[in-house]
């Protein structure tokens, strides 16, 4: 009787599951590559049954179609990504779909072309930069993208509040204006006589835009294909939920609105609850990839805001307005969807992953990873799916491994400071630590020793510079602390004391993820014990505040950067960031000033500093050497002071790949630049059965 | 009767309300809170955030106020029906833990169904055959299931299919959902590991005491006197036997959702269920209150109802229990 009763039951729960829907079925899709329309089966159908205009209507006028070159060959129709992430990961599926003003080029030069744009060029001093765009080219709700939604964008989403003169108003001042987007970007102002000056953007045509500097802006284009690679937003979407800021001219396509109707609108639109316009400016504007209703240029968009549950499959659909094709003029992406399951626990990954159910398994290089397959797992992952997946490798952008510690240079206990700052007592901390024991407890071997330093394989490798204080010398560690320190007997469970006090020489790190951080602390701890060095932990989950307040000593985290000619906040104190460089970059992010808690850098820190913003000033027909001369300025300072001190090699960037997923190249640079995944061109992806 | 019933009822509003006050206040003990949370994240991508952007956000969620006044907010809006926003998925919290409350009690009542189903058989068994060689396996394998705990049950299962199907089950709804019958049967594969996991944690209890009841029960006088008159066995056990034995079962009621409910938040995270476990364990992670204050006030809930429900029924199949009721 019972179990009849669990039977109905079962059957009445499952009807209701159906009738509460808002499931999706599977699509089938022909694997017909002999294609006719240049365009994918199912959009095909679509065309035929009138739900969609044709080709030539979808794409740019011909001429201004972007041709992709063949990442390794041509691929077909057909077929889902599958992968994993945990929920709210925007920054895994964004780069994957991501369509930058400009982008950097696959061959690691550093050298950035137009993508959504169709070009660009400066005038002669580098103060007016021209972007022309694709004629014809289209959202993917069909609604055509000009230079107004480049304008639409700057002016009332990414840029703060401007005087006349374009200087921005100050935070703190009446009538500052919060960005739409996540910060004011760089790739935008310049300074001059110590003023910071805002671009202004003009409109030409439809397809033709000037970005007028008040002092020569060479490195326009790196910039934006860094901090604002999303520089355009579709006008007739989000004129509903921006506020317009005060001092903008009146434009009657967009009509004021309060900041309480944009959040009333973007509540009705999104269905969600907003309460602060801010936090619905950055979702909406921000992240606007991870919702279905934001229209895009992006290769695949979203069908349902499906991010946050876990258990469910998030799908990016192909976008039928997409701009590019293959070189045979096939419209691009091949793939018919990315499906992306939403999981938060690393035990289910691992099962899954092992079990060979995605087609993308990336590994996690720098130490363990909460959120995906990491060193650690790797050989399971592997070996289980050997007869179905392959090994792609790529050039890390990591200088070291997690087995890696930073010392707060502004460390607010004086005497620490004192210590932290000599480098002595950095190289005694170096040279302490029998690297080959880390080597061969911590990462099975498979390492070797090496200094926090550029990787192998990347420009500005120095052979020397990654062997730096790598030799174990204990004898010589306490012969150097010797000099620093009050005199110490070396006995067991003691520690020096700090020169001229009754304090011991003691580092607190702050530890964020115990489970990976947790075998390195231990092996550093007793290896500077017996140097009289005391390593004590503390358990802090939010890091970034503790050095926003310059709560912190020291955390064991490697540098990462491609070249500081690009992005340098891992490696010179220019915001408050990183825990080596710690209120140097408060100082630095706040116009050079120590009021907010900043502190000024003085001798190579400084140097630092001049280094880079050479590097920002360069111009003229002289600006690549000074580039480059500052670069390697930069380059020999951390190589002279080692602030943060290294004691394995970076493993590389490695991919579990289907053997069904091609174009999947190897050796590419994996970095944030790069755009992670976005360098092997996902629209250019296939799949073969 | 009456009065018994709105005297339980009255104490279990005082109870429930006791419990919002803990539930409040216990949340609240990490140190940080939502906006906390939020700053670290915009730090980490970049954004310049200073002390007066921290206060003037902790001003509109209202964290700036003191404690009480925070909960009588909170409070004065769970009793009209506005249960708070979440910070973290900027929704209405009724509205989110209606998503998975369907999934959440479906799974909790076809574990209770399962418990029932298989430890009063099981029980009845081992007590008319004591001792013998199927009442210790079956009592072995019951304490192996109070012993082990649910999430390294789950994860063991969990592997083991991964093991024989070569796919780890997780997750309760195939992808696309319950549209056919392949897909039905999909659905109710997924369904075993989980009931067996929470399942079997609350079975062995039960089985124990409805087994030493039982035996009570079976050597009483009026079971001598029935058995010389010559009646069956069969109707020994079931007739008579048996309402002594439905005693614990219904008093066991309360503890027993409260069981499944808890049992279920740590076995769904491991599982991947869509249930409120996992949306409970974020809203805690990311200190998001109202959701994860809203999901611990279902379950207080349901916790002290199922224990008024056990109450009321046990009066009822019971006669004394009214009786010393009445005379205290």
């Amino acid at each position: 009787m019972k179990r009849v009763f669990t039977w109905v039951l079962l059957m009445l729960s499952s009807t209701a599951l159906l009738l509460a829907g808002g499931q999706q079925e599977n699509v089938e899709t022909s694997a017909d590559s002999s294609n006719k329309w240049h365009e994918a089966p199912m959009l095909h159908e679509l065309v035929v049954a009138g739900e969609l205009p044709s080709l030539e209507e979808r794409m740019p006028v011909s001429a201004d179609i972007m041709v992709e070159p063949d990442v390794v060959e041509l691929g077909e129709y057909g077929g889902s990504l599958a992968m994993t992430t945990h929920d709210h990961a925007h920054w895994t599926w964004g780069p994957l779909t991501e369509q930058a003003m400009f982008r950097f080029k696959q061959d690691g030069s550093g050298q950035v072309e137009a993508n959504v744009a169709k070009k660009f060029y400066a005038n002669e001093d580098d103060t007016v930069w021209t972007i022309e765009l694709r004629e014809g080219m289209r959202w993917s709700d069909g609604e055509p993208f000009t230079a107004d939604d480049i304008i639409f964008y700057y002016d009332h989403m990414s840029t703060p509040a401007l005087n006349d003169d374009r200087t921005p108003v100050g935070v703190d001042e009446k009538g500052y204006h919060n960005a739409f987007t996540s910060k004011p970007y760089r790739a935008y102002y310049v300074s001059l006589k110590g003023k910071t000056y805002w671009a202004k953007f003009d409109k030409v045509n439809d397809y033709k835009i000037t970005v007028t500097f008040a002092a020569p802006k060479a490195d326009f284009p790196e910039s934006v294909a860094i901090d604002n690679k999303w520089m355009f937003a579709p006008k007739h979407f989000y004129k509903d939920i921006v506020a317009r800021k005060d001092g903008v001219t009146d434009d009657s396509s967009f009509p004021l609105i309060t900041e309480e109707q944009a959040i009333a609108n973007a509540n009705r639109i999104f269905e969600k609850e907003w309460a602060a316009y801010s936090k619905m400016g950055k979702s909406t504007g921000y992240y606007n990839w991870d919702y279905y209703q934001v229209p895009q240029l992006r290769s695949f968009i979203a069908t349902e805001n499906n991010w946050n549950k876990v258990g469910e499959f998030y799908e990016l659909v192909r976008n039928p307005y997409f701009f590019k094709t293959d070189s045979e003029g096939n419209q691009l992406p091949y793939l018919d969807s990315i499906k992306i399951e939403i999981i938060n626990e690393k035990e289910q990954i691992v099962l899954k992953s092992t079990a060979g159910e995605y087609d993308m398994i990336p590994v996690s290089s720098a130490g363990n990873s909460d959120s995906r397959v990491s060193n650690k797992e790797f050989a399971v992952v592997a070996t289980a799916t050997k007869d179905t997946h392959s090994i792609v490798k790529w050039i890390t952008s990591y200088w070291g491994t997690v087995k890696a510690i930073q010392l707060n240079q502004t460390v607010k206990d004086e005497n620490k400071r004192a210590l932290f700052q000599d480098k002595r007592f950095r190289e005694a901390l170096s040279i302490c630590v029998d690297r080959n024991l880390l080597n061969a407890t911590l990462a099975n071997g498979q390492s070797e020793p090496s200094q926090m330093s550029v990787p192998e394989g990347m420009i500005g490798y120095d052979k020397e510079w990654s062997k730096k204080w790598t030799a174990y010398d204990v004898a010589k560690a306490n012969t150097l602390l010797d000099q620093i320190t009050e005199p110490w007997n070396g006995a067991k469970g003691t520690y020096r004391l700090m020169k001229g006090t009754k304090e011991e020489a003691e580092i607190i790190v702050l530890l964020e993820n115990p489970a990976s951080e947790g075998g390195i602390f231990s092996l550093l701890r007793s290896a500077y014990a017996n140097i009289g060095v005391k390593l004590s932990e503390k358990l802090e989950e939010d890091i970034p505040r503790a050095i926003l307040a310059n709560d912190i000593d020291a955390q064991l985290k490697p540098l990462t950067c491609i070249t500081p000619a690009l992005r340098s906040d891992d490696v010179v104190p220019m915001r408050n960031y990183q825990a080596w460089y710690g209120a140097y970059g408060k100082w630095f992010e706040d116009g050079k000033s120590t009021n907010n808690g900043g502190v000024a850098p003085t001798g190579d820190m400084l140097k630092l500093v001049n280094a880079y913003e050479n590097i920002r000033a360069a111009a003229g027909p002289s600006r690549n050497k000074i580039v480059s001369e500052n670069v390697q300025k930069i380059y020999d300072l951390h190589k002279k002071n080692l602030w943060v001190i290294g004691y394995l090699k970076p493993a590389p960037n490695r991919y579990i790949i289907s053997n069904e997923l091609k174009n999947f190249k190897g050796q590419l640079i994996s970095s944030d630049e790069y755009r992670y995944e976005n360098i092997v061109r996902p629209e250019q992806l296939y799949k073969v059965k | 009767m009456l009065k018994f019933i709105s005297k339980r009822l009255l104490m279990a509003l005082l109870t429930i309300w006791l419990i919002t006050f803990v539930v409040f206040f216990v949340i609240q003990l990490p140190p940080g809170d939502f906006v906390d949370t939020m700053v670290t994240s915009m730090i980490a991508e970049g954004e310049t955030v200073t002390a007066s952007d921290i206060a003037i956000m902790k001003a509109t969620y209202g964290m700036d106020q003191p404690m009480i006044s925070q909960y009588y907010n909170w409070i004065s809006g769970v009793v009209t029906g506005d249960w708070g926003i979440s910070l973290y998925y900027n929704q209405n919290v009724l509205k989110l833990i209606n998503e998975t409350l369907g999934n959440t009690l479906l799974l909790s009542f076809i574990t209770l169904i399962f418990t029932y189903a298989v430890s009063i058989p099981i029980a009845i068994y081992s007590a008319r055959h004591q001792y013998s060689l199927f009442d210790y396996i079956f009592s072995f394998i019951g304490f192996l299931g109070m012993a082990i705990p649910n999430f390294l049950l789950a994860i063991l299962l969990m592997f083991v299919s991964y093991k024989w199907l070569g796919r780890p089950i997780m997750g309760l709804f195939p992808d696309g959902g319950v549209t056919d019958w392949a897909s039905f049967l999909d659905f109710l594969s997924r369904l075993v590991i989980p009931v067996i996991v929470i399942g079997t944690g609350g079975t062995c209890a039960l089985i124990r005491t409805i087994r030493a009841q039982m035996l009570d029960e079976l050597e009483k006088p009026y079971v001598l006197a029935t058995r010389a008159k010559g009646v069956s066995e069969h109707t020994i056990t079931y007739k008579y036997s048996m309402k002594s034995v439905l005693n614990p079962i219904v008093s066991g009621l309360g503890p027993m959702i409260k069981g499944i409910f808890t049992g279920s938040t740590i076995t769904a995270i491991v599982l991947m269920l869509p249930t409120n476990g996992p949306v409970l364990l974020k809203a805690l992670q990311t200190q998001d209150f109202y959701v994860s204050g809203g999901i611990l006030l279902i379950s207080a809930i349901l916790v002290v109802l199922g224990t008024v429900l056990s109450d009321i029924l046990l009066a009822v199949l019971d006669p004394r229990i009214k009786t010393m009721e009445g005379k205290n």
